[in-house]
């Protein structure tokens, strides 16, 4: 068998199992804990419908959610640090998360809820990404070519200005909005509605399927746009196809699960320490530990100041960024 | 149908303030021809343009009597392979490296590399002598290695045009020597096709069978060695004085430069 499909299938197989017990941890854990053997017991017998309803509905949708976001935030990493040739790349790079919060912050400001429900803020969320990725396409591109360089400037700065617009919509509002805003922005597993849960689980999933295919153009994106050419890869189509696929997904996540740092920035990384720079690996391999990685993140969200929530970006913020810093000074050491 | 394989007919093309005028070349299949001429000219614009990275302005560049902007750009890399001086350098291994060539006889959707793509790979590693550091990073290679690496890559295309961007800047002699043996053996092993632009003078004389000498976009002259590096053309061309004399081994144009 061929050396990569190996890798791939070895990968692909650990890191289903790390996700596995994640996962059964997860369920296992908070205000009620379960030992393996009761939890096995509580899923399969429902001999009480407390627990039961404890583990499927409240504890099972912030697990799809963890591995849907988690995973999907962690494949945009890859293939926008793939197509920019930059590591510092990451989904909320683009300044999409800025202008879904924006959308968000107006949506609570102006109680949007009151007319369109729990749909009221996802929804916004998305009209105000999709408005900074037509924008941001718009800018960047020029005579057909899409700018790298200027999608990553023009991202950068629309990040700045909502910021700043958010600021300046906080600073005019209520505090009882004032909570709501922080509390979005910081992000959250704590999942709304079992429909919604299905549904990003899903583009989720289709977001894997799709970047496959970017595979080997994005292997060939390692040796510069140029020689992608050379290789035979539609360059210009493939930047662009890469730019709309990681931007509505990134809309996607930020309009469900709020800002979740660090995810998309940390385990791509990670996985290219681990398994090397071939995106054929790297985008199962990284999708796969980014779930099981905001699943754990937000195991320990709800349990270390149980019965309190700690919001989940606080924990991938430390956590990610400590095992981030101890990856690069490890790096540094072998040079 | 010609022997040509590559024919360019009233090229046009460039960028904003540099542009190759009027250019006119016609290649015959498993020719070793030289781009010379000084900095500025043109030498990579040209290959730029044979390479479908720039799009003319008028004229064409027919491979095979199908002009290349016809041609699918996958089904284009399976025919001419390109080398040139600014690789990116990833931590990818030298095997890997070379796999990569193998992109353009992908099939649709096939997403690991078949035996014969490693095959095909392996034997660039072999033909190019770098075999031995296919598991190194190739970070972590002499700048003689990896452009041994580079043209391997380029091998692994299995192409029937190389095109070679200043393939022996930054080598020490002896590397320099041992890359242009390598295409010199390519040449004889496969009768491949191969266009290289040359700074070095006295290498273009000595692996060339024929000159192209390029100057403010425009082709100066064309010829065997011979005809081409004459001080009178050279002093026309780059405004230096040399002395030319009979290299008394291989009987090519030997050139000195005078201070």
């Amino acid at each position: 068998m061929n050396k990569k499909m190996f890798a791939w299938i070895v990968w692909a197989v650990v890191l289903i199992g790390i996700f596995f017990v994640a996962s059964a941890i997860s369920l296992s854990v908070g205000t009620v804990n379960f030992s393996p053997r009761e939890l096995i017991s509580v899923i399969t017998q429902q001999d009480d419908e407390t627990l039961h309803a404890i583990v499927t509905q409240m504890r099972l949708p912030r697990i799809l959610l963890g591995l849907a976001v988690g995973g999907g935030l962690s494949l945009v990493g890859v293939l926008l640090q793939g197509m920019f040739r930059n590591p510092l790349v990451e989904p909320y790079t683009l300044g999409i998360s800025g202008g879904a919060c924006l959308g968000v912050c107006l949506s609570i400001v102006l109680r949007a809820n009151r007319v369109f429900g729990f749909l009221a803020l996802p929804v916004a969320g998305f009209l105000g990404a999709g408005l900074v990725i037509w924008f941001l396409y718009n800018l960047s591109i020029r005579k057909g070519i899409l700018q790298i360089k200027g999608v990553l400037l023009s991202g950068v700065m629309i990040s700045y200005i909502t910021s700043s617009l958010i600021m300046l919509i906080m600073a005019v509002s209520h505090t009882e909005d004032l909570h709501g805003i922080v509390m979005w922005t910081m992000g959250s597993l704590a999942a709304t509605n079992w429909g919604l849960v299905k549904l990003v689980f899903f583009v989720s999933i289709l977001g894997l399927i799709l970047s496959h295919f970017f595979c080997i153009s994005l292997n060939a994106f390692s040796l510069g746009e140029e020689h992608a050419t050379h290789l035979g890869i539609n360059v210009e189509r493939t930047k662009k196809l890469i730019f709309l696929v990681t931007s509505l997904l990134t809309g996607f996540f930020v309009a469900i699960a709020g800002i979740i740092g660090f995810v998309g920035l940390v385990v791509p990384h990670f996985m290219r320490l681990l398994v090397g720079q071939d995106h054929r690996i790297l985008i199962i391999s990284s999708f796969l530990a980014g779930g099981a990685f905001l699943i754990f993140c937000d195991m320990c969200a709800r349990t270390v100041i149980a019965p309190l929530e700690l919001p989940v970006g606080v924990i991938t913020g430390i956590l990610g960024g400590s095992l981030f810093l101890y990856a690069l000074a490890r790096k540094y050491k072998e040079l | 149908m010609s022997n040509n394989i590559l024919q360019i007919k009233g090229l046009q093309c460039g960028y904003k303030n540099f542009s190759l005028t009027d250019i006119n070349l016609n290649v015959n299949e498993g020719e070793i021809i030289g781009v010379i001429g000084p900095n500025g000219s043109g030498k990579t614009t040209l290959l730029k343009a044979i390479a479908r990275l720039l799009k003319p302005k008028a004229g064409q560049v027919l491979f095979n009597d199908t002009d290349i902007w016809h041609l699918a750009q996958k089904e284009l890399a399976r025919k001419i392979a390109v080398v040139t001086q600014n690789t990116s350098v990833s931590a990818i291994s030298v095997e890997d490296y070379v796999l990569l060539g193998r992109i353009p006889h992908y099939k649709k959707l096939q997403f690991f590399e078949s035996c014969h793509d490693i095959e095909a790979a392996h034997k660039a590693l072999g033909i190019t002598d770098t075999y031995k550091v296919k598991d190194n990073p190739i970070s972590e290679i002499s700048a003689g290695e990896l452009q041994l690496a580079s043209i391997a890559r380029a091998l692994a295309q299995e192409p029937q045009l190389l095109l070679l961007d200043e393939p022996t800047s930054h080598l020490d002699i002896g590397h320099q020597i041992q890359v242009l043996n390598l295409v010199k053996e390519l040449h004889r092993q496969m009768n491949l096709t191969v266009i290289m632009v040359l700074h070095d003078l006295n290498l273009a004389s000595q692996y060339c069978q024929r000159l192209v000498l390029l100057s403010g976009g425009r082709i100066h002259s064309e010829g065997s060695p011979s005809d081409i590096l004459t001080p009178q053309l050279i002093h026309q061309v780059y405004k230096a004085k040399v002395v030319i004399e009979d290299n008394p081994l291989t009987h090519k144009p030997a050139l000195f430069l005078l201070p």
